[in-house]
C-alpha cells in the first residue's frame, strides 16, 4: 500500500537524485535526504518510507556500496559509496531525464 | 552489460542467505538516521525528549519500512510464496465441491492416461532386448506379390546358402523353435519348450549369460550337438544357483545333454518362450534340394556395421537370383509370386504378424486421448470461470501496485496446490488400475505380464494436463492486462450479468464438454460393437464341455524307426481314447494335431488341382494340415457338410483320402462336388472323401490363410509334431472330468506328459484382442462420461453460487421455486441441446467415413446414436437439477447479506 | 523502450493540459501526448485511467458517453472550472519540480 505523503512527489525521480548525490562522495542515509532538501531548498522532501527503500533497490543493483565507518562520534555509521556501474546509470538517467523533461515541456507548450 | 546482471543477482544471493543480518543491520541504520533526526531537532531548540518524540511520529511505521526495503531486496519472493500457498490451501477448503471436482478430474485424467498409455507402449512397441536391437535383423524369404514385404520362414538348403554368402552379416543364425522335450526329473517328467539355434544366435542377438557361457561351434561339435542353455526361469525352478546346475547333465528325451549356460529372463527368440536351447545339428539329407520346400525355419543376423537395412535387403535380393542359378526349378515360382530374400528389422518383425493387435490397442490409444482431453477442458474451464470470478479482487490490487506479476504468481500456486493433490489421488487411482488389468489374462503375449506403473508417461500426462491448466490460468490474467480496470472494479457486485467474453467462454466450455462426450460415446460404442461382432461369429465348433490333452510321443520311448514309431503310437491313441471312453460322462473322444482357435502347431503345406487354373499372379493354395482320427468333428461338433468322416478303414495301407473345409470347395470348387475328385499335395494324389463346415483355425489377430486340409492320423500319424491332442467332450463338472481323463491317459502309459486346457480357455486367449479393448474402451469412456458429468455440475453450481444474491432477490419479489429451477435448467438446456447437435453431426460425419474400416458393423447405426443422445440427455439432466435445486433452496436473507 | 517515471502528477498535468484544447477520450489523451511529446512519452492505461479516474474524483474533470468518428461509444472526458484552475497550479508545480531536479543533477559537489 503506497504511504506516500503529499510532499513526496519524486517517485522514479528518487533513484537518479541519490545517485547524484553519492556521486560527490561517501555519504550516509540521512545526509542524503538532507543534501537534497538544502539543495533545492525544500521543493524536494525525501521521506525515509522511500529513501531507504531506494537506497536497499540501489545497493541491490549494485550501483551503490554500503560499508560502516566510524564517523565523527565512536557510533558505526553505514555510508554509501557510489561505483563504476553506478556512475554509468547515473549518467543514462541524467540523460533520460533530460528527454522526459523536454519532452512534457513540448505537451506543454503545443497542446 | 551482463557484468552487472550477475552482480546483481550476487548481491540476491547473498542477501538471501544473509538475512538475519541485513536485518540487524537494518536496525542499526534506523537507530542511526533517528538520531540524526533528533540532533538537528535539538540544534533547533527541542529537548532531547521532545525531539525524540518528533523524530518517532516523523518516522512512521518501521515494520512498514523495512518490509519494503526488504522487497527492494527481493527476498520478499519467498515469504510471499509461503503466503500464496497459505492462501491457496484455504481456497481449496472454502470452496470444498469445486476443490474435490478438479482434484478428481486430474487424478482420472492422469490415472487413466498412465495406465492406457502403459498398455499400449507396453504392449505394441519393442519387446525384443538385444544388444543392438536395431542391428538385428529376422531374415527369410518373401513372396511381394502375394503378402507384401512380410518375411516368412526357410528351409536349410536356403539357410546353408545365405550362410555361406553372408556379405552384408556379421553373423548370422538358424532357429528351429516349436520343439518340446521331456525333461527327466528325479520323479517325474518335465515338458520344456525348446529352440533348437546354431551357435550364431548367441553373437546375433548379444545376448550374456547370466552364469555359465553360451555354446559356441566348437563346443557343439566336441560334445556331438549334447549341449544346452537353459532359461533363467528354469534354472530357477531346478534350484538356481544354490542347485549348481552348470556343469550338471540333464536328460532331454532320454539323451544327455550338458548344461553349459543360464539365459537371461529377458531373452526369447520367438513368440513363445523357450525353456531350453540346444544346438541344432544338421544331417546331410537336410542340405539335399528336394528339403527347400520345408519352410519351417528362422534366421536371425546382424547387420555389419554400416551396412543399412535397404542394402542388405538388396544384396539379399541378388543373393536370390544366384540361389534361383542352382536351383532353376524355383523360377516359376518367382514369376508367379515375387519370391526372394528380404529381412526385416527384428521388432517390426514380431508386430508384422500380429497387426490386429496394433490396431486394436490404437483405438485404447484414441478413446484415453479423449479422456485426457476432456480431462483438461474440464480442469481449464473451472481454472478459467475461478480466475474471472476473482478479477475484480485482482484489477483492485493491481490499481493499487501489485505487479501482473505478483498476481500472476498467486495464481499459479493455486494451480500447482490442484495439481499436487490431483497427482496424489492419480497414483491411487494407478495402483487400482493395476490391480483390476490383473484379472483380465493377457498371458498369450510374453511381455505383457512385465508392465508396471511407468514413470515417464505419469509426468507426461501430468505435464499435458499441467500446460493446459496454466493456459486457462493465464487467460483473466491477460484480460486484467488490457481492459479498462475501471470495468472491473465497477461491475462489483454486478456478476449476474458478468463480462460477455466470460458468458461466451462458460458457453463454449458447455458445449464441448457435451459434444464431446456424445462423439466419444458413439465412437466407443461403434468400436465396441465391431469388436462384439467378431466375437458372435460362428467359429464352427462347439466349446462347451469339450477338453484338449496334448500328449508328446517322443520318439526315444516309442521307437525310432518309423514302422515301430507308427505302431507305437497308433496303438497308444487306441487304447488311450478306449480308456477314456469308459469314464462315466464321456460323451465323444477323437484325437486331432491342433486345437481349433489355437496358437500353436499351425503346419502348412502347399496344393494342387488338376481341374484348377491359377490366374495371373494368383498364389499357389496353401492349407492348414490337420490330422484328425474317426469321429473328430462329432467330438468337437463341427458339421461334415458332404461326404463322410475318416473310417477306420482308411489305413496306411489303403488309399490316400482327404476331407476338405467349406471355403477351399467354395473357393477351387465352384459348382463343383469335390468329394471323389482328387487333390495333389506332395506329389502325390489324394482322394477328397469328405467337405467339413469352415472352422475359425487360427485366432482372430492372426492373418487367416482360410483353407484347411484335415488328414486321416493313421494314414499320416508323423505330421503332428510328435504329439497327439486328445480331444474330449466330457458333460459334468469339468475339473472333475479333466482330472479323470488325465488319469486314464496315464493309466496306459504311466511315462507321458499331459498338458491340459479347455476349449473355452483357449477362446479365451484366442480373442483377448477383441475383449480387452472392449473393456478397456468401455472403461474409458464411462471415466470420460464421469469426468463430463463433473464437470458440467462443477460448471452449472458454480454459476449457480455467483447469482445467489440475484436468485434471492427474485425470491423475495415473488418468484417461485420453479421460476427458479426454469431459470438455471432453462440456460442450460439451449448449450446442452447445441452440444448434442455439434456432437452428433461430428460422429456422424466421422463414422459415416469410418464404414469401411469396422467391416464387420454398420457404423451409422442408428440405434447407437439415439442410445447415446438419451444417455448424455440423462446426465446432463441430473448435472443440472441438483445446483438448480440447491438454487431454490436458498435462504433469501442469507443472499441479500452477500 | 525504457520506461519512464514521471514525478507524481505530471500525468495529471499533462492529461490536464492536453484537454485544455478539447474533451477527449482516453485513447485520444494518451495518443496527444504521444505525439506531441515526439514518441518520447508513452502512455499506459494501466496508469492513465487511475489517473482519469483520480482526477474525476476530485472533480477536475467530468465525463459523458459519445461516439467517435468511427461511430464507437467512448468516455469523453472535459475540464471542468475546478480544473481549468488546477492546470494553472499543476503546471507551476511542475516547473518548481523539474527546476529543483535539475539543481541537484547539475549541482557542484
Amino acid at each position: 500500500m503506497p504511504r506516500e505523503g503529499k510532499k513526496d512527489v519524486l517517485l522514479g525521480t528518487l533513484d537518479l537524485l541519490i545517485l547524484r548525490v553519492v556521486s560527490s562522495g561517501p555519504i550516509h542515509g540521512y545526509a542524503i535526504a538532507r543534501r537534497i532538501e538544502q539543495i533545492s531548498e525544500d521543493v524536494l522532501t525525501v521521506q525515509q518510507g522511500s529513501l531507504y527503500p531506494a537506497l536497499h533497490r540501489l545497493e541491490k543493483k549494485a550501483f551503490i556500496t554500503s560499508d560502516w565507518q566510524t564517523g565523527e562520534t565512536s557510533k558505526p555509521v553505514k555510508m554509501y559509496t557510489l561505483t563504476v556501474d553506478g556512475n554509468r546509470q547515473l549518467e543514462e538517467e541524467k540523460k533520460h531525464w533530460q528527454d522526459v523533461s523536454n519532452a512534457v515541456n513540448l505537451v506543454l507548450r503545443q497542446a | 552489460m551482463s557484468v552487472r546482471w550477475i552482480n546483481e543477482f550476487r548481491n540476491w544471493v547473498t542477501a538471501l542467505f544473509r538475512k538475519d543480518t541485513l536485518h540487524d543491520e537494518f536496525h542499526a541504520e534506523m537507530e542511526q538516521h533517528l538520531d540524526f533526526m533528533i540532533d538537528d531537532l535539538t540544534r533547533q531548540g527541542m529537548s532531547r525528549e521532545e525531539a525524540r518524540k518528533e523524530a518517532l511520529k516523523q518516522f512512521g511505521n518501521v515494520e512498514f519500512l523495512k518490509e519494503d526495503c526488504q522487497a527492494s531486496w527481493g527476498i520478499r519472493i519467498w515469504d510471499d510464496f509461503v503466503n500464496d500457498f497459505r492462501f491457496a490451501i484455504r481456497q481449496l477448503f472454502k470452496h470444498k465441491v469445486h476443490t474435490a471436482i478438479i482434484v478428481l478430474t486430474l487424478a482420472i485424467c492422469m490415472g487413466s492416461n498412465t495406465t492406457a498409455y502403459n498398455l499400449v507402449v507396453k504392449l505394441v512397441s519393442k519387446p525384443y532386448d538385444y544388444a543392438d536391437a536395431d542391428q538385428v535383423v529376422l531374415v527369410g524369404k518373401k513372396w511381394p506379390k502375394l503378402q507384401g514385404d512380410s518375411i516368412g520362414q526357410v528351409s536349410i538348403p536356403h539357410y546353408a546358402f545365405l550362410e555361406e554368402n553372408t556379405e552384408s552379416f556379421s553373423s548370422i543364425g538358424f532357429v528351429a523353435d516349436g520343439n518340446f522335450f521331456d525333461l527327466d526329473l528325479n520323479n517325474s517328467t518335465r515338458r520344456v519348450a525348446t529352440d533348437k539355434i546354431t551357435a550364431g544366435v548367441w553373437d546375433v542377438t548379444g545376448v550374456r549369460p547370466v552364469a555359465g557361457r553360451f555354446f559356441s561351434q566348437e563346443d557343439v561339435e566336441q560334445s556331438s550337438g549334447k549341449v544346452a542353455v537353459l532359461s533363467e526361469a528354469l534354472w530357477r525352478e531346478l534350484g538356481g544357483e544354490d542347485a549348481q546346475i552348470v556343469g550338471e547333465q540333464l536328460r532331454l528325451d532320454g539323451e544327455s545333454y550338458q548344461v553349459i549356460g543360464i539365459a537371461p529372463e529377458s531373452f526369447y527368440l520367438r513368440y513363445e518362450r523357450a525353456d531350453v536351447w540346444v544346438p541344432r545339428v544338421f544331417k546331410p539329407w537336410e542340405f539335399q534340394p528336394d528339403q527347400r520346400n520345408n519352410h519351417s525355419f528362422s534366421v536371425v543376423a546382424k547387420l555389419k556395421s554400416g551396412v543399412s537395412h535397404d542394402q542388405a535387403n538388396q544384396r539379399l535380393r541378388s543373393l536370390y537370383e544366384s540361389f534361383l542359378e542352382i536351383h532353376p526349378g524355383d523360377r516359376l515360382e518367382q514369376e508367379r509370386t515375387g519370391a526372394t530374400f528380404g529381412s526385416v528389422d527384428i521388432n517390426v518383425s514380431l508386430t508384422q504378424g500380429l497387426e490386429q493387435i496394433g490396431m486394436a490397442f490404437r483405438s485404447i490409444q484414441f478413446v484415453t486421448l479423449v479422456v485426457l482431453v476432456i480431462g483438461c477442458l474440464n480442469v481449464g474451464g473451472m481454472i478459467l470461470l475461478k480466475g474471472y470470478a476473482r478479477i475484480q479482487e485482482l484489477a483492485m490490487r493491481k490499481a493499487m501496485g501489485a505487479s501482473v506479476f505478483r498476481l500472476a504468481r498467486q495464481v499459479y500456486v493455486e494451480i500447482v496446490v490442484y495439481f499436487l493433490l490431483g497427482g496424489a489421488f492419480s497414483i491411487l487411482v494407478l495402483k487400482a488400475a493395476f490391480q483390476g488389468s490383473q484379472l483380465v489374462q493377457i498371458d498369450d503375449i510374453p511381455w505383457a505380464g512385465e508392465w508396471a506403473i511407468d514413470a515417464n508417461s505419469l509426468l507426461v500426462t501430468a505435464a499435458i494436463a499441467l500446460g493446459a491448466a496454466l493456459l486457462t490460468g493465464v487467460m483473466p490474467l491477460v484480460s486484467l492486462l488490457r481492459r479498462e480496470l475501471m470495468e472491473f472494479i465497477k461491475s462489483g457486485n454486478r456478476s449476474m450479468t458478468g463480462s460477455k467474453s466470460k458468458h461466451r467462454l462458460q458457453s463454449a466450455f458447455v458445449i464441448s464438454q457435451v459434444s464431446l462426450s456424445v462423439i466419444l460415446l458413439i465412437m466407443a460404442g461403434v468400436l465396441i460393437r465391431n469388436l462384439n461382432a467378431v466375437l458372435q461369429k460362428d467359429v464352427g465348433f462347439d466349446r462347451e464341455g469339450r477338453i484338449a490333452f496334448e500328449v508328446p510321443h517322443p520318439k526315444y520311448r516309442f521307437g525310432e524307426g518309423e514302422e515301430d514309431y507308427r505302431a507305437k503310437v497308433l496303438t497308444f491313441q487306441e487304447r488311450a481314447l478306449l480308456s477314456i471312453c469308459s469314464i462315466p460322462g464321456v460323451i465323444n473322444a477323437s484325437t486331432t494335431n491342433r486345437i481349433p482357435i489355437d496358437v500353436r502347431h499351425m503346419n502348412h503345406s502347399s496344393f494342387s488341382m488338376s481341374h484348377y487354373e491359377y490366374e495371373e499372379g494368383e498364389p499357389e493354395a496353401t492349407a492348414l494340415r490337420l490330422v484328425t482320427r474317426p469321429g473328430y468333428f462329432d467330438t468337437v461338433g463341427t458339421r461334415l457338410i458332404l461326404g463322410r468322416d475318416f473310417q477306420e478303414t482308411d489305413t496306411h495301407q489303403t488309399e490316400r483320402v482327404v476331407i476338405i473345409s467349406q471355403n477351399t470347395m467354395e473357393r477351387y470348387y465352384q459348382g463343383m462336388d469335390p468329394v471323389g475328385l482328387s487333390i495333389s499335395i506332395w506329389g502325390k494324389d489324394m482322394k477328397i472323401v469328405g467337405v467339413a463346415e469352415q472352422v475359425q483355425d487360427k485366432p482372430f489377430f492372426m492373418e487367416f490363410d482360410q483353407y484347411t486340409i484335415y488328414f486321416p492320423a493313421k494314414q499320416w500319424h508323423d505330421l503332428s509334431n510328435g504329439q497327439t491332442t486328445f480331444v474330449v467332450h466330457t458333460q459334468g463338472d469339468s475339473e472333475q472330468q479333466l482330472a479323470s481323463i488325465e488319469k486314464a491317459i496315464l493309466e496306459v502309459d504311466p511315462k507321458v506328459t499331459i498338458d491340459s486346457i479347455t476349449f473355452d480357455d483357449v477362446y479365451k486367449g484366442a480373442t483377448f484382442t477383441q475383449r480387452l479393448p472392449m473393456i478397456m474402451t468401455a472403461l474409458f469412456a464411462g471415466l470420460a462420461l464421469l469426468l463430463s458429468s463433473l464437470g458440467l455440475y462443477g460448471l452449472i453450481s458454480f454459476t449457480v453460487t455467483e447469482r445467489t444474491k440475484e436468485f434471492g432477490i427474485r425470491m423475495a419479489l415473488g418468484a417461485g421455486r420453479r421460476n427458479i429451477l426454469k431459470r438455471v435448467m432453462g440456460g442450460s438446456s439451449w448449450l446442452i441441446g447445441c452440444g448434442l447437435t455439434v456432437g452428433l453431426v461430428v460422429s456422424f460425419l466421422v463414422c459415416s467415413q469410418l464404414n469401411p474400416v469396422f467391416s464387420d458393423v454398420n457404423t451409422t447405426n442408428p440405434v447407437t446414436f439415439v442410445g447415446v443422445i438419451v444417455f448424455v440427455l440423462a446426465i446432463c439432466l441430473f448435472a443440472t437439477v441438483f445446483p438448480a435445486h440447491r438454487a431454490t433452496r436458498i435462504n433469501i436473507t442469507r443472499t441479500l447479506q452477500y | 523502450m525504457k520506461k519512464i517515471d514521471f514525478p507524481q502528477g505530471t500525468l495529471e498535468m499533462l492529461t490536464l493540459r492536453v484537454l485544455f484544447s478539447g474533451a477527449n477520450h482516453g485513447f485520444g489523451i494518451a495518443q496527444q501526448i504521444h505525439v506531441l511529446s515526439k514518441e518520447v512519452l508513452t502512455v499506459e492505461e494501466g496508469s492513465l485511467y487511475p489517473a482519469l479516474h483520480r482526477m474525476q474524483e476530485r472533480g477536475w474533470i467530468k465525463s459523458e458517453w459519445g461516439r467517435t468518428e468511427n461511430n464507437r461509444r467512448a468516455k469523453y472526458y472535459q475540464l471542468t472550472t475546478i480544473g481549468r484552475k488546477r492546470l494553472g497550479t499543476e503546471q507551476e508545480s511542475w516547473e518548481t519540480l523539474a527546476t529543483a531536479i535539475s539543481d541537484v543533477l547539475g549541482s557542484r559537489p
